[in-house]
């Protein structure tokens, strides 16, 4: 039989389609202040060139006061209102259940704080059954700034190490699935193999000899051989 | 218990002395003068042979060369752990204990920061630590020699010199004002220890006589402006200046897990108001002997 690997997803973006809730999460907060925000296109636009989200709204707002409300706004409707606006990419099911099947055990790993609402989200699309445990960033317990590169990275790489820590004794490969550079610096790091998800909304790295999905069903192929 | 120590004279040495003293455990200190000068170390080994084969259980080597640039680094940090591992060997002392530093670890990958850590030594004191650990290590297994290796993370306490932080930022409060930009970003995540725990750590290290390597931390993070924030309300008036001077900062918090299960240690002291601000009067009182200063507990910027 094949070697268990463990197959750790990340979430925002991986598994669920993001681009709803981050366009929302400049439109409501930008109409409570008054201030102009991007079209989703141009959301988009500024995305891929890896601009955050601070620094997209200064170009819409050159008050100080207004832009720090701003990004309280929108920390609290990401954290509260994100599992409405979130949406599951098409075919996960079945791809995790083939992952599954072929004797892999599935895990996320997230910088994302909200577990109640990575949680939530899951249940509301029966994918809990398939992850046997959820890390975010309160299994870390530090409290990192998450606005810089480095930190990211370091965050990231923080989570995967506790997740080898955590299975090495019952699981000697390890794969992770992440749609960012920190993702995959923070792979590199623990020397893990790594599979970088591509989508609309971030920059195509510029590396070479690196794993690249487009599709939920490519993931299969690369890690069992079989197509979806 | 009798102790063989070198460093008694440093900060650490000097309450890790008085640590021991009070638990009555015997410590002789080989001091710089004795390190320094073959002849007399050997006079010294000499007279104190016989001593040394009946009694010595553990030798402390805490002595170290602090300075990044200093010749003497290698001298003091390598030869000098080389020569006294020798001697344990030579003179039957069943137990070294070894400072090492956080610093062996450089730049950090992950946090918590575990002994399994990569270790690539930014500083020259960073990478002499290191050379010295794996000679340690290599005596450990070569010899029937006990080695003890504690990576020790930034030491704060009472009295020390006012290069290190929160010394610096006491004296910052003379002009009422704590720069954070001496300190990176004022972000970076530091993870210090109190110079009574470093003493306890040891004392435990002496009695559990284990081979190994064991962070030596509180496991806690603050940052320079946590640290700031507390200091400022100690004075009237005292502002923090923020200046991100740099945002690729280098995070530092350790995993203490392993000391603490196989050394059943905790460091208690936490570098809060109640721990900092009687070591802050003392401060004042030498630097100002003369002034009476308004100490209160809210910060009025």
């Amino acid at each position: 039989m094949k070697m268990k690997s463990l197959v750790i997803f990340d979430f925002d973006d991986t598994i669920v389609d993001n681009s709803k809730l981050d366009y929302m999460g400049f439109k409501i907060p930008c109409q409570k202040l008054g201030i102009g925000f991007p079209t989703k296109s141009k959301l988009i636009t500024y995305r891929k060139k890896g601009m955050l989200a601070n620094e997209i709204i200064q170009m819409f707002s050159s008050d100080n006061e207004k832009l720090n409300k701003f990004l309280k706004l929108r920390q609290n409707f990401l954290k509260n209102k994100s599992s409405n606006y979130l949406k599951v990419k098409p075919y996960s099911n079945l791809v995790f259940q083939k992952l599954i099947n072929n004797n892999n055990e599935l895990i996320i790993s997230t910088a994302n704080n909200n577990t109640k609402m990575v949680n939530k989200f899951l249940k509301e699309n029966n994918l809990n059954k398939f992850f046997k445990k959820i890390f975010t960033m309160n299994k870390l317990d530090i409290e990192l700034e998450n606005n810089n590169f480095s930190n990211r990275i370091l965050i990231k790489t923080s989570l995967l190490r506790l997740i080898i820590k955590n299975y090495k004794n019952s699981i000697k490969h390890f794969i992770f699935i992440g749609n960012s550079l920190e993702d995959y610096y923070a792979a590199k790091k623990l020397k893990i193999e790594f599979i970088y998800f591509l989508n609309s909304y971030l920059p195509n790295p510029k590396i070479v000899d690196l794993n690249k999905v487009t599709k939920m069903t490519q993931i299969t192929d690369l890690i069992i051989g079989e197509k979806i | 218990m009798k102790v063989l120590l070198t460093g008694g004279t440093g900060f650490v040495g000097k309450n890790l002395i008085s640590h021991l003293s009070s638990k009555q455990i015997s410590v002789d200190n080989l001091n710089r003068e004795i390190l320094k000068n073959d002849k007399k170390l050997d006079k010294f080994l000499k007279g104190k042979k016989s001593t040394m084969k009946q009694n010595y259980d553990v030798l402390i080597h805490l002595a170290a060369e602090l300075d990044d640039s200093s010749k003497q680094l290698i001298p003091v940090n390598v030869s000098l752990t080389k020569k006294l591992l020798d001697l344990c060997v030579k003179n039957k002392i069943n137990q070294f204990i070894f400072a090492s530093s956080h610093l062996v670890y450089g730049k950090t990958n992950y946090l918590l920061i575990d002994e399994e850590h990569p270790k690539k030594p930014i500083t020259n004191y960073g990478k002499s630590k290191l050379h010295a650990e794996n000679i340690c290590r290599s005596y450990s297994k070569d010899f029937d020699l006990q080695v003890t290796i504690l990576r020790i993370s930034s030491v704060f306490g009472f009295c020390q010199n006012e290069k290190y932080i929160i010394s610096r930022m006491f004296k910052d409060t003379l002009s009422k004002n704590i720069i954070l930009h001496k300190y990176s970003n004022g972000y970076q995540l530091m993870d210090l220890i109190h110079v009574d725990d470093v003493s306890k750590a040891i004392f435990k290290a002496c009695k559990s006589k284990r081979s190994g390597i064991y962070n030596l931390s509180l496991g806690v993070g603050i940052t320079a402006f946590d640290l700031a924030k507390i200091i400022s309300k100690f004075v009237n008036g005292c502002k923090i200046s923020v200046e991100h001077k740099t945002t690729n900062t280098n995070h530092f918090l350790y995993d203490v897990s392993k000391i603490k299960k196989e050394m059943n240690f905790t460091a208690k002291s936490k570098p809060n108001s109640k721990v900092l601000k009687p070591w802050f009067e003392k401060f004042l009182k030498l630097k100002q002997p003369n002034i009476s200063r308004n100490l209160n507990n809210k910060r009025k910027v």
